[in-house]
């Protein structure tokens, strides 16, 4: 990962943070949040609609940073330009990935059901081993090197911000992205249809929906977005077969955070992380950051699992029928 | 026996039981009636712990078990079946009742012996191989009973064991209960077959919008206005003259 | 009708005598084989057995697939390795105290996991697990960090090191057989039938009077437990640990591969999973070296979808006709 100095551990001053530091972080915090967004949309819409836990939803993001990788070094097209090329490949995939894998296991046990998903993250993380080798591999965007200079803001007491510029496009593009999705999902038809089937499977099959094309579809969606936010990061991330591994950890956290399944929730908490992420990396180091996040997890996990927007999972008590 | 004072149970807004309150004798069969949506099988889930009352008391035998989880409520003699079967679908019929026989006998041989003997007395011995989740409707239900039945309950409350059973099935269901009442165990009964409740319980409770609105014996429940108003509606009451 | 039954039961009771005669020779085998590969091979069979094993007591027995047991593991080697490297203790001490921390840990993780059903379990246990990985890393002053801690060579049975290989072959046999043993024994008690309640319906389970969360501790508890002692066992095996040798996420997916494939839920199956695996590791290795990285990893993940979707009860339920043993519970 590229590191940015202003984000090295500061544990020699004991003063406290200055107005400039803050915004800073808050601002690169940010930035990283709303591609941890992009990429936990498809998780969380794969989980919504199908009800299946995507372990190897991080391996997609890896394959597609290959693919824009490789589009950028042979075909030498712009990274973002690559990642759209590297769209219709890994849409294809995805919907193989469906029928060779999620479709056989939809009304298998949940054991079957997440330890397929985990098969699956095993076998791809090291065919791209096996095939592309560990190497760590990164490009470099000609017009993006210098660093934008924000303020500073004299009236404020703010010093200058410094501001990433791939990681500024990689962000705007992604929010784009998420927005543009979800506006999809709630106004299109389509989008109403895949509403429809998350909200009540058996109803969906009375409305005459085909549920299995669906899934399929839904699934291939959940696989492009993440992938957009891989090829999005490639600037800003060298990529190597356990790239997806890292990411897909955080993505579960954002996803658990704003609630399995919800659209809204995981481009809130998608940013939230982001800057939870920031933060921690200042005051801890950056080896260590991920325990903060660890630590929120399971702490999600066990005094809301529903996370901020989920549906309220009726307690298991309250499971009980109550027809009269 | 059982000793239910003011009990309540809300989910979100509504009350879905309210400041309930009755209690149940040894030696009794009573059953629990009520339009679709009174509450019977969330008072049954309150009185089993599977719910938590906010207000009120339950005593069991002089105990307080207000605030006791299902299982610990169990032991101590009361059990309940559920209105959608629960079996252990990956595991034999034998095995289901081990389970519940396991409360009682802490050796798994014993276990097994005093499982077949439930089994014979429900009528299920001859099927006790089957798989939990190869069983019909009928023998579901017989199942549910059995589980309970190994626990050797002192009071056992049954969530309408008679639903989806063909004429046939319900004779024999009738017979078995009638069996289980004759054992000494004494029956809390959810039942929307009137007749049925009315031909087996000495005594009635009915619930409505999670109040109680009558209780007494068969006879006078089948006259009690309150309760005809509540299943066919004011219109009859008053076409009744 | 009678004949039969007892032509059966005389033939399974002849079945049952040839398997103890086959074991007991395959016991003393090792004391014949020169080849140290295979005795390698052995003792990795028994170890990952052992610990395939202990998994299949949480996520087989109890229902709850847990994704970071590489955790229990890594406690356990790392405690008993460091307990020898500064004090000196003998790691057959070490080992059992790893065993008990890993236990307090599992206690702990099962009780803040408490209300937490499959898909839930699996991520925080996920998270815990990495979280192990982590502090192996970061906690550089205690655990050596990425470097890891190399364990001192020279033999001294006290001190849970030997000249041979031989003696880890018995040693882990041992392991091997207790934990298959307490799998077995789990299975046929009360607590095995109460696992299996709580498996396959814990509302259900509890109105019979099961106490689900008692239940489910005890099997959190021997599970971390013995995955510790077989951390210890590796240490001690390999003398060399570091946190990407018995911390890593992979060690965890690794022995729940074993269990599944061998079939999960069963006495043997996690004994069948490595049985099958770790000679095709092991033989991978020799062919290949290091010139196909990850090949092993590709078939242990493509093995594992076929068999979840066309075989999902594992290996064993091939077999349960012919053995009991391999009857799920």
């Amino acid at each position: 990962m590229i590191s940015c100095p202003l984000l090295s551990r500061n544990s020699e001053s004991a003063t406290p943070m200055d107005l400039t530091l803050f915004i800073q972080l808050l601002i690169s915090g940010i930035l990283l949040g709303g591609v941890y967004a992009l990429a936990s949309i498809g998780l969380t819409l794969i989980f919504g609609v199908m009800k299946v836990v995507n372990f190897a939803h991080g391996e997609f993001f890896m394959v597609a940073m290959y693919l824009a990788y490789w589009a950028v070094q042979y075909l030498h097209l712009d990274p973002y330009l690559a990642t759209l090329v590297a769209v219709p490949v890994v849409f294809l995939i995805g919907i193989v990935t469906y029928y060779l894998f999620i479709r056989p296991t939809l009304s298998s046990s949940v054991l079957a059901q997440i330890f397929i998903t985990v098969g699956l993250s095993t076998i791809i993380q090291n065919m791209v081993l096996l095939f592309w080798s560990a190497d760590f591999r990164s490009i470099s965007v000609s017009y993006a090197t210098e660093s934008l200079v924000l303020g500073p803001f004299a009236a404020l007491r703010v010093e200058e911000i410094m501001i990433s510029p791939i990681r500024l496009i990689a962000f705007a593009l992604a929010i784009l992205l998420s927005v543009a999705f979800y506006l999809f999902l709630k106004f299109s038809y389509t989008g109403k249809i895949i509403r429809a089937t998350a909200q009540d499977r058996s109803a969906a099959l009375l409305m005459g929906i085909n549920t299995d094309k669906i899934y399929r579809l839904t699934f291939a969606i959940g696989i492009v977005l993440v992938g957009l936010a891989g090829g999005l990061v490639l600037p800003v991330y060298s990529v190597q077969p356990f790239v997806g591994f890292d990411f897909v950890l955080i993505m579960f956290v954002v996803v658990v955070l704003g609630g399995m399944g919800s659209v809204v929730g995981a481009m809130i908490s998608g940013l939230i992380i982001g800057v939870v992420e920031v933060f921690s990396s200042y005051w801890i180091g950056q080896e260590n950051k991920q325990i903060i996040y660890f630590l929120v997890f399971i702490a999600i996990l066990v005094v809301r699992p529903s996370g901020l927007f989920g549906l309220r999972e009726e307690e298991e008590l309250e499971h009980i029928e109550t027809i009269d | 026996m059982l000793d239910v004072h003011g009990i309540s149970k809300w989910f979100g807004g509504n009350a879905v039981i309210s400041d309930l309150s009755f209690s149940i004798q040894q030696g009794e069969v009573v059953g629990l009636i009520g339009p679709n949506g009174a509450g019977k099988t969330t008072v049954f889930n309150v009185v089993s712990g599977f719910y938590r009352s906010r207000t009120g008391y339950i005593r069991f035998n002089d105990m307080d078990i207000t605030r006791l989880p299902p299982e610990a409520i169990c032991s101590l003699g009361l059990c309940r079946t559920f209105q959608i079967t629960r079996p252990f679908s990956n595991i034999s019929v034998t095995k289901n009742v081990m389970i519940g026989a396991l409360n009682r006998e802490k050796s798994v041989r014993k276990a097994e012996k005093r499982a077949e003997e439930v089994l014979e007395f429900v009528g299920l011995h001859d099927r006790r191989h089957l798989l939990g989740r190869n069983l019909t409707i009928a023998d579901r239900k017989r199942l549910e009973i059995a589980k309970g039945l190994a626990t050797s309950p002192k009071l056992f409350l049954l969530d309408e064991v008679m639903a989806g059973l063909n004429p046939a099935e319900l004779q024999e269901m009738i017979k078995l209960i009638r069996q289980v009442a004759d054992s000494g165990i004494v029956l809390f009964v959810i039942e929307h077959i009137m007749a049925v409740i009315m031909g087996l319980s000495h005594r009635i409770i009915v619930l409505n919008h999670g109040e109680k609105i009558a209780e007494g014996e068969p006879s006078q429940i089948a006259s009690d206005a309150e309760v005809i108003k509540a299943y066919l509606g004011e219109e009859y009451l008053l076409a009744q003259g | 009708m009678k004949p039969s039954i007892d032509r059966q039961q005389s033939s399974g009771k002849t079945l049952k005598a040839i398997l103890w005669i086959a074991l007991l020779l395959l016991a003393l085998l090792p004391l014949f084989i020169k080849n140290e590969f295979y005795l390698d091979a052995l003792i990795l069979i028994f170890l990952w057995g052992a610990f395939a094993g202990a998994w299949n007591i949480l996520a087989g027995y109890a229902g709850m697939m847990s994704l970071g047991h590489n955790a229990f593991f890594g406690i356990g080697a790392y405690t008993s390795t460091l307990l020898l490297l500064h004090f000196g203790l003998s790691p057959w001490i070490g080992m059992l105290i790893g065993g008990l921390f890993a236990s307090v840990i599992g206690l702990i993780l099962g009780l803040v996991c408490f209300r937490l059903r499959s898909h839930y379990f699996a991520l925080a246990t996920l998270a815990f697990g990495e979280v192990g990985y982590i502090v192996a890393v970061n906690l550089r002053s205690l655990t050596g960090g990425s470097e890891g801690l190399a364990l001192p060579i020279q033999p001294s049975p006290m001190l849970f090191s030997f000249a041979g290989k031989l003696p880890y072959v018995y040693i882990g046999l041992l392991f091997f057989l207790v934990v298959i043993g307490i799998s077995y024994a789990i299975e046929h008690s009360r607590l095995g039938y109460y696992l299996t309640a709580f498996r396959e319906n814990e509302n259900a389970a509890r109105a019979l009077g099961v106490r689900t969360g008692r239940v489910r501790l005890i099997a959190m508890v021997l599970s971390s437990f013995l995955s510790a002692i077989m951390g210890t066992f590796y240490a001690q095996y390999v003398v060399f640990i570091d946190p990407s040798s018995v911390m890593r996420i992979q060690i965890s997916v690794q022995v729940a591969l074993f269990a599944i494939i061998g079939g999960i839920g069963t006495t043997l199956g996690p004994a069948i999973g490595a049985m099958i695996f770790v000679p095709i590791t092991m033989l991978l290795r020799a062919k290949m070296g290091t010139s196909l990285p990850g090949l092993h990893m590709i078939i242990y993940g493509v093995i594992l979808v076929l068999v979840l979707i066309y075989m999902p009860q594992g290996i064993a339920s091939k077999l349960k006709e012919r053995i009991p043993l391999l009857k799920k519970s």
